[in-house]
């Protein structure tokens, strides 16, 4: 039995849109200041070399040009990273990358900002380059961070995988690669800030998560706490490169030194050259299955070029060793991640942290293995998925909400009617139509490590309710979902709640916007604070009701005597009246929450461990023709079911869904960043409306009984299975599989040629 | 972004126009809708010291049949081409050009002289118009010429555009009964792309069926839309049907001249001017049989 | 050498010195305070900066200041009547077409036009006429559903 719910599951207009489609002020970049200086960062014109000497004399000199910053200008420590620190806010001794910056103009306008940045002069002595991570991973390759250019591996071995593929009726072992990809979020990275009467240096940033911004901020320029606020700016999408620090670096050494307004934001081409990337994986994969077609061991070989800094690299190369089992059971496994660095743009954080590359190649595996042994591609993922009881990889066994198995049997009818109407049947001279499937699994939350969140909740004696969650939004409707749990856990309508969200003097650490964990972690923070301040309004409406608790509960604003026979007023109270007692008694009505999902670290040697409290599950299918002699693929159809626990707002998660899969449209046929080369949006496609067909989505709910109202996660997973279910679709429809993402026109058409599809063809007239 | 300093002159006639252009020769710049100019300005490629804008010249907006010539004014947006039914009716492959050119946004700015005059090798209207024989009428100063469109590009970007001169029509012959034309373009998605490859074909009838008049045009690959002379021939005399036109196709790719770029690689543009020669004489043949 | 221009922008006459250089969007976002039309790639790509001119769509990064002198500029802030939100507007409210609001404001401007020309559009004639207007949260869908139930 679903339980029922008074706002949880219900599609409430979003927070914050209305000041969005009326154009008010509430980005960064539109944020009224006065006179405010314009920053304009210098970067390297090397992949890797020394910087010798830096000479800003000739810049200085120019009319409204008012300071230049270097790296010696930095008071705190210049050196930042998400999860390991390595990369400076400006070069000091060298450059690694062609984004890496190396000074900072501040000056009254933004023509006199560019002519500085041409007239100042660093003298570089270049070094050898290296771009390729398996040639990084040589002896004699250049070294780009003291340590060498191996961050990272993590390794997962269970069972014997080399004996088991002994036993197996169907061996596949192939070879995957994938693209740099860019986020690509609309509006390019951009902050303002100014220094406040106190002193405080505030800083408006289009960020994922601003109590790491405040952290970065506060280390850098050595201040105290609470001598810098960051206020998150309504931010134009973000995907996960909103995560590093941007622009809120160069706005706090301006702040720091100036005292002055300033505005930094990025053109695009900045925001394409200087921000992290969606690391490039080459996956080498060998399963095996029996002749049942059940799924026996994996043995995997992961490298992810992490580009000149970590990021978050180490949680990418984490988590596609993790993932790369896909949603199945599968005993036997051995597996190996490496994560480079390379003299190219960094790689952060890209929506699914790895999880979608590693898909692309274990939902190809499992179709080799069905054409192998003549299965149908649902009936073996249905043999292999996951269930409650399973055991994974890293030896979790999972107990509850294991959605695969229903996301898959939602699929089925349109797979079935799709076959039955005869998808693959030549029907055009030189058109076929292909059908695909792809599933994937996604742990919520960080790989392994302590993730927590908080938030505040408060009554006012008046008994107005205020949240405040650091938690930022970035276009996903987090604070529409976070109102919408503090308004069921105290019965009241998401509307009266006011948010107060993003600000790190009044909010408190909610961690990033990032790995789907939003909804999950801050959502059960939140739901921990309302409990808390619950309590103190029951406990006082016991006292006031002569009821007993367990008879109580609350009910538009009040607390009430539940199952009376009839209304009768002497059986409710308001929170007002609660409020204003309990305030005088002097009992606090601020209430913190916290949540840290419970997971257990991978074991450095075996990988044994559970790295995530709990996982989302999806399944997609898509339907498309492919033109055999131009290579054009036209995508027809996608059904996406997604297992998210509870949908606390439907809208929202259809929202994710139908983004992700265009999302993963883009990584299936056309996105690729290749640098130096991608400058501008006339270089990066990302889909148009025409590009993308319309979504059937499908919510299926199990319910994760750690999970506020029983909700996961969805943001990332959305992504995640539509390029596989592209490919395999493509597969299906030429008989010939393509191993290189994106599959675009060329390889589209390569392997329309080697599978004999192209070539004289008969054409019907007219 | 920002763009060069540069003075705006705003002529309200052609003549006020040329004019200017005498004066300041190569330091100026036309700009009508100014989607490609303002892009090359932006990129630093062109940073001209005087821009003349042309798009309040109210002489430069007409489309008409004027006998058994169609007279398309060089200041007509995209988005004019894509509604016109005189367009629609008489030059298909035009159409089909204005509607896969950029974006509507791009459509309802880009004017089709721009188009021509910015000389890209990937511009989505040169090949139908070419494949129609047009003509382009530049004027001056000292007076009007006229010069097949054929003859007018040079290279990306260059153009036989005299310094001082305006383009300021494009004329098209009424394509005769018996008649047809197509253009097919590929690009990396369904929308608003820089092409791969684009073709437009033309082929008339004589009385008997035989083809007695064949136009193929290329565009991306080579430094300008150009003909595929070849193919032209294989065209011409014969009856059309698919083997003919595959045999055409066969030798567009052989007189292409793609070169790799990091968009696509020259192998692939070179099979694609193969199979959209195909296309569009597949699709120029249908019209024509849909006429009769 | 700034020039002084008369720009009508949403009804409403503007005097504004402008310089030969600036382009529509820059006037209109920092000499005329109006936010609604938003930079996304400055290159005429993505219709973040999407205003009307004369009613009909524009890149307005695209367009110089002084070439739009005489045009009749719509942005989004001027499509509210006194009834409150646009039609256009509701509808993205009521559909959830709103992710991160960046794209929003051209894409209502967008569609605004086409409902203007064709009040009953197709699924395929609204997906040709936003194709100029990048949207990267939404995947379309609700944009597409919003159009679509806004009736004549």
């Amino acid at each position: 039995m679903k339980p029922e719910y008074n706002v949880i599951g219900k599609s409430l207009p979003r927070t914050g849109s209305v000041d969005r489609l009326r154009g008010a002020p509430v980005f960064a970049a539109d944020i009224q200041l006065e006179n405010p200086l314009i920053l304009k960062a210098l970067r390297s014109a090397h992949d890797h070399a020394e910087v010798v000497a830096i000479d800003v004399s000739k810049a200085l000199a120019i009319e409204g040009v008012v300071r230049i910053f270097t790296a010696a200008d930095i008071p705190g420590k210049n050196l930042l990273g998400i999860i390991n620190k390595d990369q400076p806010l400006l070069a000091t001794d060298k450059v690694r990358s062609r984004s890496d910056a190396v000074a900072l103009v501040a000056a009254e306008t933004e023509s006199a900002a560019h002519e500085a940045l041409a007239a100042i002069s660093v003298t570089y002595n270049p070094l050898p380059s290296v771009t390729d991570p398996f040639e990084a991973l040589k002896t004699d390759a250049p070294k780009i961070h003291p340590k060498g250019n191996l961050l990272f591996s993590r390794k997962i071995r269970q069972g014997d995988a080399e004996a088991a593929f002994a036993g197996c009726a169907s061996v596949i072992e192939k070879t995957y690669r994938t693209s740099m990809i860019e986020h690509n979020y609309l509006e390019p990275d951009a902050g303002a800030g100014f220094v406040d009467t106190d002193g405080t240096l505030v800083i408006y940033a289009s960020t994922q998560n601003p109590h790491y911004d405040h952290k970065e901020v506060v280390t850098l320029l050595g201040l105290g706490d609470n001598q810098v606020r960051i206020i998150q700016a309504a931010t134009g999408g973000g995907f996960g490169s909103k995560l590093d620090l941007n622009v809120q670096g160069f706005i706090g050494l301006a702040l720091f030194h100036l005292k002055r307004p300033v505005r930094h934001v990025y053109t695009r081409e900045e925001a394409y050259l200087a921000t992290a990337k969606r690391h490039p994986l080459t996956l080498t994969v060998k399963t095996g299955a029996d002749a049942d077609g059940r799924l026996k061991a994996i043995k995997a070989h992961i490298v992810c070029d992490t580009g000149a800094y970590g990021s978050y690299g180490i949680a990418v190369a984490s988590r596609s060793a993790v993932h790369v089992t896909g949603p199945y059971e599968i005993e036997h496994v051995d597996i190996e991640s490496y994560c480079v660095y390379t003299n190219k743009p960094f790689c952060g954080a890209m929506r699914g942290f790895g999880a979608p590359q590693v898909a692309f190649a274990h939902e190809s595996q499992i179709d080799l293995h069905a054409r192998d042994l003549g299965m149908d591609p649902l009936d073996i993922r249905l043999k292999n998925c996951l269930r409650v009881g399973s055991k994974t990889g890293t030896g979790q066994v999972l107990t509850a909400s294991v959605g695969i198995g229903e996301c898959l049997e939602a699929v089925k009818p349109y797979y079935r009617e799709a076959l039955e109407s005869g998808v693959s049947a030549p029907t055009h001279p030189f058109r076929r139509r292909g059908i695909g499937l792809g599933a994937m699994w996604y742990g919520i939350g960080n790989t392994g490590v302590q993730n927590p969140s908080t938030a505040g909740i408060e009554m006012d004696p008046e008994g107005h309710i205020t949240l405040f969650t650091g938690c930022a939004d970035i276009g996903q409707g987090s604070t529409t979902v976070l109102a919408q749990i503090a308004a069921e856990t105290l019965g009241v309508q998401p509307a009266e709640i006011r948010m107060v969200v993003g600000d790190t003097k009044y909010t408190t650490n909610a961690g990033a916007t990032s790995a789907s964990r939003q909804t999950y972690i801050s959502g059960n923070a939140v739901k921990d604070a309302c409990q808390k301040l619950g309590d103190v309004l029951m406990t006082e409406a016991i006292n006031r009701l002569h009821s007993p608790k367990d008879s109580l509960v609350f009910q538009d604003g009040h607390v009430v005597i539940k199952a009376g026979p009839e209304n009768r007023p002497e059986d409710r109270i308001d929170f007002p009246c609660l409020a204003k007692r309990i305030h005088a008694k002097g009992v606090p009505l601020f209430w913190q929450g916290y949540f840290d999902p419970e997971t257990i670290p991978l074991d450095p040697e075996t990988g044994a461990g559970s790295p995530y409290a709990t996982y989302a599950f999806a399944c997609h299918l898509a339907l498309l023709e492919v033109d055999t002699l131009t290579g054009q693929v036209t995508l027809e159809k996608l059904v996406a079911a997604h297992d998210v626990g509870q949908a606390i707002h439907p809208e929202n998660v259809i929202g994710q869904i139908c983004g992700g899969a265009a999302m993963g449209i883009g990584f299936a046929l056309m996105e690729e960043f290749e640098p130096q080369k991608t400058v501008s949006m006339k270089d990066y496609h990302i889909p148009t409306c025409a590009d993308v067909p319309t979504v059937i989505p499908i919510i299926v709910e199990s319910a994760e009984p750690s999970g506020p109202y029983g909700a996961k996660g969805v943001g990332e997973p959305a992504l995640i299975p539509t390029a596989p279910a592209i490919i395999n679709a493509i597969a299906r429809a030429l008989g010939e599989r393509i191993y290189h993402l994106p599959a675009n026109l060329e390889r589209v058409l390569a392997a329309s040629i080697s599978s004999g599809h192209f070539g004289p063809q008969e054409v019907t007239h007219g | 972004m920002l763009l060069p300093k540069f003075d705006f002159h705003a002529p309200e006639t052609v003549n006020e126009a040329c004019q200017m252009l005498s004066e300041y020769g190569l330091k100026a710049k036309l700009i009508a809708g100014g989607t490609d100019l303002m892009v090359n300005m932006k990129k630093k490629i062109l940073a001209p010291e005087q821009i003349i804008s042309i798009s309040q010249i109210r002489e430069l907006d007409h489309l008409d049949v004027s006998g058994d010539r169609i007279l398309i004014g060089a200041g007509v947006t995209v988005a004019d081409l894509c509604e016109s039914k005189t367009i629609a009716g008489y030059l298909p492959a035009l159409g089909q050009g204005a509607n896969n050119l950029g974006t509507p946004l791009i459509r309802n700015l880009a004017t089709i002289g721009g188009n021509i005059g910015s000389a890209r090798p990937a511009a989505d209207l040169p090949p139908g118009l070419m494949a129609y024989g047009a003509e382009v009428v530049l004027q001056s100063k000292a007076g009007i010429r006229t010069l097949p469109l054929d003859n007018f590009f040079l290279g990306p970007g260059f153009t036989a555009l005299q310094p001082d001169e305006i383009l300021t029509e494009i004329r098209i012959l009424v394509p005769p009964a018996g008649s047809g034309a197509a253009y097919v373009n590929i690009g990396i998605r369904k929308a608003q792309d820089c092409n791969l490859v684009n073709v437009a074909s033309y082929f008339a009838l004589d009385s008997n069926g035989i083809i007695q008049n064949a136009r193929v045009v290329m565009g991306c690959v080579g430094p300008k839309p150009f003909r595929a002379v070849s193919a032209e021939k294989i065209l011409i005399g014969q009856k059309p049907d698919i083997q003919l036109f595959e045999k055409a196709g066969e030798a567009a790719s052989a007189d292409s001249q793609p070169i790799d770029d990091f968009r696509s690689c020259a192998t692939y543009k070179r099979s694609m001017v193969g199979v959209l020669t195909q296309r569009t004489l597949q699709q120029a043949w249908t019209r024509i049989k849909n006429q009769e | 050498m700034k020039k002084l221009i008369r720009l009508t922008v949403n009804d409403r006459e503007y005097d504004v010195a402008v310089l030969p250089n600036q382009t529509l969007v820059d006037v209109i976002r920092y000499e005329l305070g109006l936010t609604g039309a938003k930079k996304g790639c400055e290159m005429g790509d993505c219709g973040s900066c999407t205003v009307l001119m004369d009613g009909k769509p524009v890149n307005s990064c695209l367009v110089l200041a002084m070439q739009a002198a005489g045009r009749k500029i719509q942005t989004i802030e001027g499509i509210e009547t006194e009834n409150g939100l646009h039609p256009v507007q509701e509808a993205f409210v009521q559909k959830g077409a709103i992710q991160c609001g960046f794209c929003s404001s051209g894409m209502i401007l967008t569609a605004k036009s086409l409902l203007d020309k064709n009040p009953n559009p197709t699924e395929q004639d609204i997906r040709k006429s936003l194709s100029g207007n990048l949207c990267r949260c939404t995947g379309y869908q609700h944009i597409i559903e919003a159009v679509k139930s806004v009736t004549p």
